[in-house]
């Protein structure tokens, strides 16, 4: 039998991590209790932060929207100041799993797993989203793609806690577009993904653009050469495909039982294609 | 440990270890066998349960989690003398063959129709899509929610 | 016992893998003319009707058409992969999704409408089909296509397949199909149904071939309720239970409603006659044809005179209240001289349902993926006694067929599947069916019960060759590997990948 802890304050989430440093908290569970159950790995201690009030919910404050680590996927997904500022997630939210696993998984869950595929990353990366990280002493911020090291790494000891995100509100970005390519159209782990930031002027330039993909390396991958490629142009087919070719070259997939690395390879570039649909749309 | 919650309307108390999956629970401690589990990881909706309300899945949450809850599974959707409308739903369309999918089918439906009381057929077919069915083709099951969602239905199945 | 899911992927039995060689001839009219059929089928390292599987798949190879000269070669092989074995289809899937393709890559070379090539080549009742059985029972292919072409999915395809989106292109697929049912000549496909007036004068049927869910339960209480008139709050019934219901063989092989109901109609019109011959020494009125059973009650239809089926119960014997009756479903006579053992596997069948599909599809050029918008089944499987049931079954077989077609892969490297859960195995969701529509072509069968034939397996064969044939129709390319994955077709619509179809 395993010890199992179901704290209520940040507090008891200390003291719980002091006692047993090898325990391994969990908050949904929708990932690593297949982990467990399938024996992939061994814990003696578990910690259940799903009742930890102080890190659940969404707040406004002035031009960055704060989001509680242990804020559940639906809970996004109905929540009005998310549905109105950070469209690219509710997008990407949209297409993560089932509705039962949007009940129980929460958005620092999907970030600390650092899944190549995991959803909320590539908007959580254009977005420019830091983290707060935790612990009895203090409490740091870093920047997303400066926390998630590799596949399933993060920078974390376990003395700490991811308790919130921090989003700027994204200004003048008037195009927020998401992409998965799963081996279907629902519930489906993604082979690629693309989340970008846009904004057209009325006459169809590209005025920024922030685009990164999921699923096609350790980590997220954005190309700022492809950005620069596409910044202060005309949105056109040509300079996108140029751009494209850019992307193909820059990502590193894997071959997995979902795809092979070449489709991967090549949909990462054609993902971007897409973005022709705003061509003349500078809304 | 001693666990506290209330299960299909009536408040329960078990002593169970903490780490006992709820899927296990349900069917050994309470003999409440309409919670299936058929893939034990999250891929296929048979364990759906409501909590608060909210479709989750059992195969996924240990037993401490219960503490508190207020916990709906099919057994509970029943009234003395009557079945839930979507249950008589989709006994009326058809949607039930073998009927392993079909209790957490249905949960998945309940919290569906909650959240989107008419929703459209292609809003049904995306909010059932964590529930996997190999008998149906779906299409009867969207045919029995989208009739469940038209008729008026009693308070208690709010 | 149970088996968690990764034991039941690695135990279970699964469609047999199958490597297909195809040469097809025509005339310059269309006519088909020569067929070369070399099939493989993987069935692992355990023979789990490898054998019958094959036979099936042989007899079907050449599909629902006339074609004279045929030479079918086919070969079940060991292997150390897993273990193939009994899955619906049995057979008929893979080669029809070999064959229905062969026919729209003739009629492309002929430029020909697949429709029209269909048409021309299908067979008729009295034709020899391409094993050489000469069709005796109801054969309603030509009806089947001739009312998809009537179909406004079909009729309006041109108009549909204009509106495709930025980077999609939209196509459709025909395919025809047919589906032996029963063991065939050999085994005795055979069912003994029982029928009982209880005590307390309700009938009771012992439903002795197993219903998992398809429903032929209920179906059976419909046809003994028609014959002895009771509704069925008047009616039990005994599911499968070898204390208590006769031998009636597998639920499987489309055969259920079929030999079951055969049975169930003897059954139950020998019951009727004791009831209501009782009645008539009862009365002593000179014919039981004066009497009629209604629900709960036998009613003398002179005088208006009516008791209770329990009376008459309490003064049958059990023996009597009791009706057992034999049903043993009619084999091919034909005696092909095809090889020892072809026969005893089942070869050839008799009695065929038939159905014609069409997809309706979107591919999107960038990322490869495959979606099917919408799908129509239209089916010969004689008259329908249960609607609601006869769908469930097409509706059903359609979304695993699709499956089968597009996302379900049990590719296995060294003996070892890659796929081992449902995150990996990707069966359809509730958002990869489209809506289907299912038109019936009710063609009395007059071997079956009611007039009914076989409807739970045909539907599974459809999805594979329409798509791929809707996929051509897209974008002119074929894949030759299934399933039909976005990567796949994304290689193909590159060049990527030279697969030239055999």
């Amino acid at each position: 039998m395993r010890r199992v802890y179901l704290p209520t304050t940040l507090d008891e989430v200390w003291s719980i991590m002091d006692r047993e440093p090898n325990a391994v908290v969990y908050a949904g569970g929708t990932d690593l209790l297949v982990r467990l159950h399938r024996g992939l790995i061994t814990v003696d201690g578990l910690i259940c932060i799903e009742r930890l009030a102080q890190i659940q919910g969404v707040k406004e404050e002035h031009d960055e929207i704060f989001i509680g680590a242990g804020t559940t996927h639906a809970e996004l997904l109905e929540n009005n100041v998310i549905r109105e500022h950070l469209s690219v997630l509710v997008q990407a939210l949209e297409t993560l799993a089932s509705p039962p696993i949007r009940h129980m998984g929460t958005i620092g869950g999907n970030i600390v797993n650092a899944s190549p595929a995991g959803d909320t990353l590539p908007p959580l990366y254009v977005l420019g989203a830091s983290l707060e990280i935790q612990s009895r002493e203090k409490t740091r911020t870093v920047r997303i793609d400066q926390f998630i090291s590799g596949p399933g790494q993060v920078l974390m000891t376990d003395k700490e806690l991811l308790t919130g995100i921090r989003i700027p509100k994204p200004k003048g970005f008037g195009i927020h577009h998401f992409e998965k390519i799963g081996r279907r159209k629902s519930q489906a782990c993604a082979i690629a993904s693309m989340a970008a930031l846009m904004s057209v002027s009325p006459d169809g330039m590209v005025e920024d653009i922030r685009p990164a993909w999921g699923s096609v390396g350790p980590t997220v991958v954005t190309c700022a050469e492809a950005e620069n490629i596409l910044r202060g142009t005309r949105l056109r087919p040509e300079i996108l495909e140029k751009a494209a070719s850019v992307v193909k070259k820059t990502v590193s997939p894997i071959d997995d039982i979902r795809a092979g690395a070449d489709y991967r390879r090549v949909v990462a570039g054609n993902l971007l294609l897409r973005l022709i649909r705003y061509h003349s749309d500078g809304t | 440990m001693n666990i506290v919650f209330h299960l299909n309307g009536e408040e329960r108390s078990i002593e169970t270890p903490p780490d006992k999956r709820v899927v296990d629970l349900l069917r050994e401690e309470f003999g409440l066998t309409g919670t299936k589990e058929s893939c034990g990881a999250g891929d296929c909706g048979a364990c759906t349960i409501l909590v608060d309300g909210e479709s989750r899945l059992s195969c996924l949450m240990l037993a401490i989690q219960l503490q508190g809850r207020s916990i709906t599974t099919i057994e509970g959707l029943e009234r003395k003398d009557s079945i839930h409308p979507l249950q008589k739903a989709f006994a009326e369309h058809g949607a039930v063959q073998c009927g392993f999918c079909i209790p957490g089918m249905i949960l998945a439906s309940v919290d569906l129709l909650k959240r989107n009381p008419s929703p459209t057929r292609k809003e049904i077919r995306v909010g059932l899509a964590g529930n996997l069915c190999r008998c149906t083709g779906y299409q009867k099951i969207v045919d029995a929610v989208r009739h469940a969602a038209e008729t008026p239905c009693r308070k208690e199945c709010k | 016992m149970w088996w968690d899911r990764e034991e039941s992927f690695l135990s279970g039995t699964k469609r047999h893998p199958a490597r297909l060689l195809y040469r097809l001839g025509t005339k310059r009219d269309a006519t088909l003319h020569c067929l070369d059929v070399q099939i493989f089928l993987d069935t692992g390292p355990y023979d789990h009707l490898g054998g019958v599987v094959l036979a099936l798949g042989m007899e079907h190879a050449g599909g629902a058409y006339r074609i004279p000269n045929v030479s079918l070669a086919g070969k079940c092989v060991y292997t150390n992969n897993p273990i193939g074995g009994a899955f619906r289809g049995f057979g008929v899937s893979q080669v029809t999704a070999a064959m229905e393709q062969m026919i729209d890559m003739a009629a492309e070379k002929l430029d020909m409408d697949p429709l029209e090539i269909r048409l021309k080549n299908a067979v008729r009742r009295g034709d020899k089909n391409s094993v050489g059985k000469t069709l005796v029972n109801s054969t309603g292919i030509r009806e089947c296509l001739r009312t998809l072409g009537e179909h406004p999915l079909w009729k309006e395809r041109e108009k549909w397949k204009t509106r495709a989106g930025l980077f999609k292109r939209r196509g459709v697929g025909v395919a025809a199909l047919m589906h032996g049912s029963g063991y065939g000549p050999v085994v005795p496909d055979t069912a003994n149904a029982k029928v009982e007036l209880t005590r307390e004068g309700k009938i009771r049927v012992y439903n002795g071939v197993v219903d998992m869910g398809q429903g032929n339960a209920s179906t059976s209480l419909q046809i003994a309720g028609s014959i002895l008139g009771q509704p069925t709050d008047w009616m039990e019934l005994v599911l499968p239970d070898t204390d208590r219901t006769l031998p009636c063989g597998s639920a499987s092989a489309s055969r259920c409603t079929y030999t079951f109901g055969n049975a169930l109609i003897g059954a139950a019109e020998t019951l009727k006659k004791r009831i209501l011959q009782r009645a008539a020494d009862l009365l002593m009125t000179p014919s039981k044809d004066e009497f009629a059973l209604i629900p709960g009650r036998v009613r003398h239809l002179p005088t208006g005179k009516e008791f209770p089926a329990a009376a008459i119960a309490s003064f049958m014997d059990e023996a009597e209240r009791i009706s057992v009756h034999h049903f043993r479903a009619p084999v091919a006579p034909e005696n092909f001289d095809a090889g020892p053992g072809l026969r005893l596997h089942g070869f050839p069948h008799t009695l065929f349902s038939y159905a014609a599909h069409l997809a309706l599809v979107e591919v999107d050029q960038l990322t490869g993926e495959v979606t099917v918008c919408r799908y129509l089944a239209v089916s010969d499987c004689g008259t329908i006694i249960n609607p609601q049931i006869y769908e469930q079954q097409i509706q059903g077989a359609i979304a695993q067929g699709l499956g089968f077609a597009l996302s379900e892969d049990l590719a296995s490297t060294q003996g070892r599947m890659a796929a081992s859960d449902f995150a990996a195995y990707v069966i359809p969701t509730a958002a990869d069916v489209p809506e289907m529509e299912s038109v019936p072509v009710e063609i009395f069968e007059p071997t079956g019960p009611f007039g009914l034939k076989g409807i739970g397996e045909i539907s599974i064969n459809g999805p594979l060759p329409a798509i791929a044939n809707a996929l051509a129709d897209a974008c002119g390319v074929r894949i030759v590997d299934y399933p039909m994955t976005s990567e796949r077709v994304l290689a193909a619509l590159q060049g990527l990948e030279k697969g030239a179809p055999q």
